[in-house]
């Protein structure tokens, strides 16, 4: 009911000034979490890759994000969103200049590895964008935060190719062309510390509330919020599993075991914080009003893992897809192409929120992952035969409906349980990694056209998921022609 | 929020009875109240023994119960239990006191007094002299209270303590949790000077309803030849109470929180005219009362509309707000329609904050900023009569109305009385904004009237200088460690206009230590005012008149070189 009015340009305003300054600052992340994606022949040509290889890579980079956004959230909690995100910008430039420099496949695997946390970026400016902005604007604000900021992947394919190419030359040139992209991200670290904070002038400071685990509020929903942790867990095995001997071979035997070992004691760790915080209400339960039901989080979390994790899983090997697909395609062109997925994101994500507090939550997000499925499907038929043009345009077909869907996740987080907002969004944001490494492992078996189909396939599985969602309640006010505003009585 | 709605429930007996004595000197009594008065006073329960060698001891006792039974319920619902009830002893004592000295015939008003005041789930034991407090749990009858008597000899024993012997008196208190099932037993010396304590506690154990307890115990103290009035209660707790503030509180917060609103909306019956202010914490909007008078009303942010630590804090607000009557306070208003949604009004003060002020004027002149200060401190010290904490004394938070600066916002006012009540959720621990609240709010140190003098003071400063006393690194500061390292910059290094004796003032009232700061407002006021005669610091005392006979020594020996010098053969 309320018109968000969200004025951009107006820089007089500080939280317009600190909206730009964040967006920005996420986007610079993406772009240095996905420059090697566009720049695949050249490494791969550099290092003498398998493409096995080169998948792994890929796994790699978003495989740590998952744990990294613990760590990080932790951080935020206790330092502030402003020196962590400054600091996830400097460290992430010194490792992009460290991964441009880098001699080995084993340096270039290992640096891949350690910028899978520049992806936990996300939280820290939900953070702070929640503190700068009124209840009318917050959804608005973070919806132009998330999308703007994940055009950043798109920034990538489009400039990086070619700056290696043309601006640089040479064998070495995508290494100067990452190593740029590291340099930037460390320069405006400082510039964002500079100039940020982590609340307006004059506002107060609140401590943030505990968190650790998400609280659940009856017995069945505690063993269900145990079980939708286990494909985490899951997931990381097997990503140890493909880099043991039996897979790519990047770690030995004993490593893998090793490997193994802390993930079951991470997951020990994490149902020991989950118990923590829900010991009291198995003991006690809770009041009826502060009831929720945890299936609802848990259909969120797998909505988002069919949209965020194809979306990151495609961003990494679609400029790759369209070289290998389309003859005699340049590099520079092809990564054009492939960015054309994360260009929707500028509209779609914000639009996904609209659309599904507009006309029923459920209703669009299932009809936005129906969407995505078809439109994997579409992109499953893509051969050298089909023109560019339409090609480019399957593509964006598909990534409105991912981005939308993302766009619908997140407006419906807020409704499930306002006080856990917070923790919700985190879960949701941590099953979209998952949904990466899920795809990228799937990848590194099969060629891409199966890729699509079996992402497709899942959407349609999850589909039925959906179904399960109950519609949140919407407002619970009305206003009368006169402008008087009116309880709805809930019978 | 239903922790608001269980009720402290007990049972009571007394019995009060002259015994084998031809006079009845003891007097028991309490009071069960209802509504509000239960949740913020409790009930109270309390015994005394008029002291026998004391001719008016009936009097007296009786004077001690009613007085203290009326008194403590008419305390202001802010002040504490244990404030309101010591107040209310020292009063009574005070008032024997001056009876016994008054007294033509020389006679001492003198008893004894303990009292038991219920509250939520607490129980607090307020004592002096030797009756006696008993509480019995599992099985085990336990003495709260200590006896206030100095045994002489195997016979004679004396009271050391008692209500009305001295004008200074110290009062022995005791709290503790109350559990359900609990039964406290108040009784007399006629009642535990015959009965020991395990037949007290067997009696206790097997006597079932409070009423019969009552009874075996007097019967038997009377069967025991009990020389003195025999006197007992028996009360016995049957349900907890949860406490809170008020029933104003669990009404207002079950109400839905408003939708955030445009201008021409209406609101129970009141019509939006704009927004003033929002953030993430909350909306502010001006609005026009149905008697056209223009109003300023706040609505709690939906992001918050399940978390009840928020609400709670929300509704405080408006009750905090309601209780002080100041010039320079803000005005809650009463809605003149039934509020159909959360939300409070207070009037509206046209005018600047201070901080739109500051950052167009400052530096002030000197004499300008130093009345805002006083009627700032006038303010501020109406929140402190009530035993209220600003918390949040900022800038954006005075505005400067026509009459003078106005305090608004009650968001993160401390009220004493509140915290002690327990509540099934974590409160809000909400600090004040950084750079204008006291280190003990980051250290963790005890936090009282003196932080608000530290934020006023920071205030009086940037109203001279335009600067913050500490500069920009005070608000990274998080430990005791960090705040020892920063140096007080004095303001005349901003402003020279800036007397050096108003800079002490202003470093003293911003010391990084409480104790260290002023113990009241009004003295800091009046140093701020005019320099104080004391405190002239050595290096503002001319050189000459701090130590003259080195000057003269200096001057002389300065001729002597010179002297010299023009003697020697140079070249």
């Amino acid at each position: 009911m309320s018109s968000a009015k969200l004025n951009l340009l107006d820089f007089s305003q500080a939280n317009i000034r600190l909206l730009h300054l964040t967006w920005f600052a996420f986007f610079l992340t993406f772009v240095v979490w996905f420059s090697h994606a566009p720049l695949r022949p050249l490494i791969m040509e550099t290092f003498d890759m398998t493409m096995d290889q080169w998948k792994a890579l890929l796994i790699l980079n978003v495989a740590l994000t998952i744990p990294a956004r613990i760590a990080i959230g932790i951080a935020v909690d206790k330092f502030g969103p402003r020196i962590v995100y400054s600091t996830l910008l400097w460290v992430s430039g010194i490792l992009c200049v460290a991964f441009a420099s880098a001699q080995s496949f084993e340096q270039l695997a290992a640096l891949r590895f350690a910028m899978g946390f520049v992806g936990a970026g996300f939280v820290i400016g939900i953070r702070m964008v929640g503190e700068w902005f009124p209840a009318r604007q917050v959804g608005l604000a973070e919806g132009v935060y998330g999308g703007w900021g994940n055009f950043g992947s798109a920034a990538a394919a489009w400039t990086l190719p070619t700056v290696a190419a043309v601006i640089f030359g040479g064998d070495d040139g995508w290494r100067y062309a990452i190593g740029m992209t590291g340099v930037f991200a460390f320069v405006y670290g400082i510039i964002f510390y500079w100039r940020a904070r982590n609340t307006p002038k004059g506002s107060t400071y609140f401590k943030p509330k505990k968190s650790g685990g998400l609280e659940v509020t009856n017995k069945r929903d505690f063993y269900f919020y145990l079980a939708m942790n286990i494909p985490m867990y899951i997931i990381l095995g097997v990503l140890a599993w493909k880099l043991s001997p039996t897979g790519v071979g990047l770690l030995s035997a004993t490593a893998t075991n090793a490997m193994y070992l802390i993930l079951v004691a991470l997951c020990v760790f994490q149902f020991s914080q989950i118990y923590k915080v829900n010991k009291d209400m198995l003991k006690n339960g809770v009041p009826e009003h502060d009831k929720y039901k945890f299936k609802q989080v848990a259909v969120l979390d797998w909505a988002y893992f069919i949209t965020f994790g194809s979306e990151l899983a495609v961003v990494s090997m679609l400029p790759g897809f369209f070289l290998d697909t389309f003859e005699g395609l340049s590099l520079a062109h092809a990564s054009m192409l492939g960015g054309a997925y994360a260009l929707m994101n500028l509209v779609a994500r914000p639009s996904g929120g609209f659309l599904s507090d507009k006309f029923g939550r459920r209703k669009s997000l299932s009809i936005f992952i129906l969407g995505l499925s078809v439109g994997y499907f579409i992109l499953s038929q893509i051969s050298g035969a089909w023109p560019i043009a339409l090609a480019v345009l399957a593509v964006m077909f598909c990534s409105f409906f991912v981005q939308a869907g993302e766009g619908a996740v997140f407006a419906i987080v807020p409704l499930v349980k306002r006080r856990m907002t917070g923790q919700i969004a985190g879960m949701a944001g941590a099953y979209g990694n998952v949904g990466a490494v899920t795809f990228l492992t799937i990848y590194s078996f099969v060629d891409a056209s199966t890729f699509f189909l079996i992402i497709g396939g899942l959407a349609l599985v999850i589909f039925g998921v959906v179904q399960f969602l109950d519609e949140p309640e919407g407002h619970m006010t009305e206003v009368l022609e006169d402008g008087t505003i009116q309880k709805i009585e809930l019978t | 929020m239903d922790h608001l709605q269980t009720e402290l429930k007990i049972a009571l007996a007394q019995f009060c009875d002259k015994g084998i004595k031809p006079e009845n000197q003891d007097t028991v009594g309490a009071r069960i109240p209802e509504g509000s008065a239960l949740i913020s006073k409790g009930i109270a329960i309390a015994i005394a023994d008029g002291v026998s060698s004391s001719s008016s001891a009936q009097q007296a006792s009786q004077t001690a119960i009613t007085g203290f039974l009326t008194d403590y319920y008419a305390t202001p619902d802010t002040w504490r239990t244990q404030q309101s009830a010591i107040r209310v002893i020292q009063s009574l004592n005070q008032y024997l006191w001056g009876q016994s000295r008054n007294s033509v015939r020389e006679e001492g008003y003198l008893t004894t007094f303990s009292s038991l005041i219920l509250k939520g789930d607490s129980a607090f034991v307020f004592h002096v002299g030797d009756t006696r407090v008993y509480r019995f749990r599992d099985g085990y009858l336990e003495q709260l209270t200590r006896d206030h008597s100095q045994r002489i000899d195997k016979k004679t024993t004396y009271l050391s303590r008692a209500l009305g012997a001295d004008l200074s008196l110290e009062i022995d208190l005791h709290k503790t949790e109350l559990c359900r099932d609990d039964i406290f037993l108040l009784t007399s010396d006629g009642v535990h000077d015959v009965v020991p304590r395990s037949e007290l506690q067997s009696m206790v154990r097997d006597g079932g309803e409070v009423e019969n307890i009552k009874q075996v115990i007097a019967d038997r103290a009377l069967a025991l030849g009990s020389q003195d009035n025999i006197s007992v209660q028996v009360c016995k707790i049957e349900a907890l109470g949860a406490a809170s503030q008020n029933d104003a509180v669990t009404v207002l917060s079950q109400l839905p929180f408003p939708p955030e609103m445009e201008p021409g909306n209406k609101l129970d019956g009141m019509t939006i005219k704009s927004i003033m202010h929002e953030s993430e914490r909350s909306q502010v909007y001006l609005v026009e009362m149905a008697d056209g008078r223009n109003a300023v009303m706040k609505t709690p942010s939906r992001n918050y509309d399940d978390d009840p630590a928020y609400i709670e804090r929300f509704v405080m607000e408006a009750w905090i707000g309601s209780r002080i009557q100041n010039n320079n306070v803000v005005r809650v208003l009463t809605p003149e329609h039934e509020r159909s949604f959360l939300y409070y009004l207070t009037e509206h003060v046209p005018g600047p904050t201070l901080a739109n002020l500051i950052k167009e004027r400052a530096p002030f002149d000197i004499p300008d900023a130093i009345e805002l200060l006083e009627q700032m401190i006038k303010g501020v010290r109406a929140f402190h009569r009530k035993d209220t904490l600003h918390q949040d004394l900022k800038p954006e938070n005075i505005v400067i109305g026509s009459n003078g600066p106005v305090i608004i916002d009650f968001g993160s006012c401390w009220v004493a009385g509140v915290e002690e009540a327990s509540a099934p959720f974590k409160r809000d621990t909400i600090l004040g904004t950084l750079r204008y609240s006291a280190p003990e709010y980051r250290t963790g140190t005890s936090i009282g009237q003196r932080s608000d003098q530290f934020s006023l003071a920071v205030l009086a400063y940037e109203m001279l200088t335009g600067h913050l006393p500490y500069g920009s690194a005070y608000e990274n500061q998080h430990d005791a460690r960090g705040f020892q390292k920063l140096a007080y910059q004095p303001a005349r290094k901003h402003n020279p206009l800036v007397p050096p004796w108003m800079d002490y003032a202003l470093e003293k009232a911003l010391s990084m230590h409480p104790e260290s700061r002023y113990p009241a407002l009004s003295e800091w006021l009046r140093d701020m005012q005019r320099p104080n005669p004391n405190w002239t610091r050595k290096e503002d005392i001319p050189l000459l008149e701090r130590n003259p006979l080195r000057v003269w020594q200096a001057l002389a020996a300065t001729g002597w070189i010179a002297a010299i010098a023009a003697w020697v053969p140079w070249s």
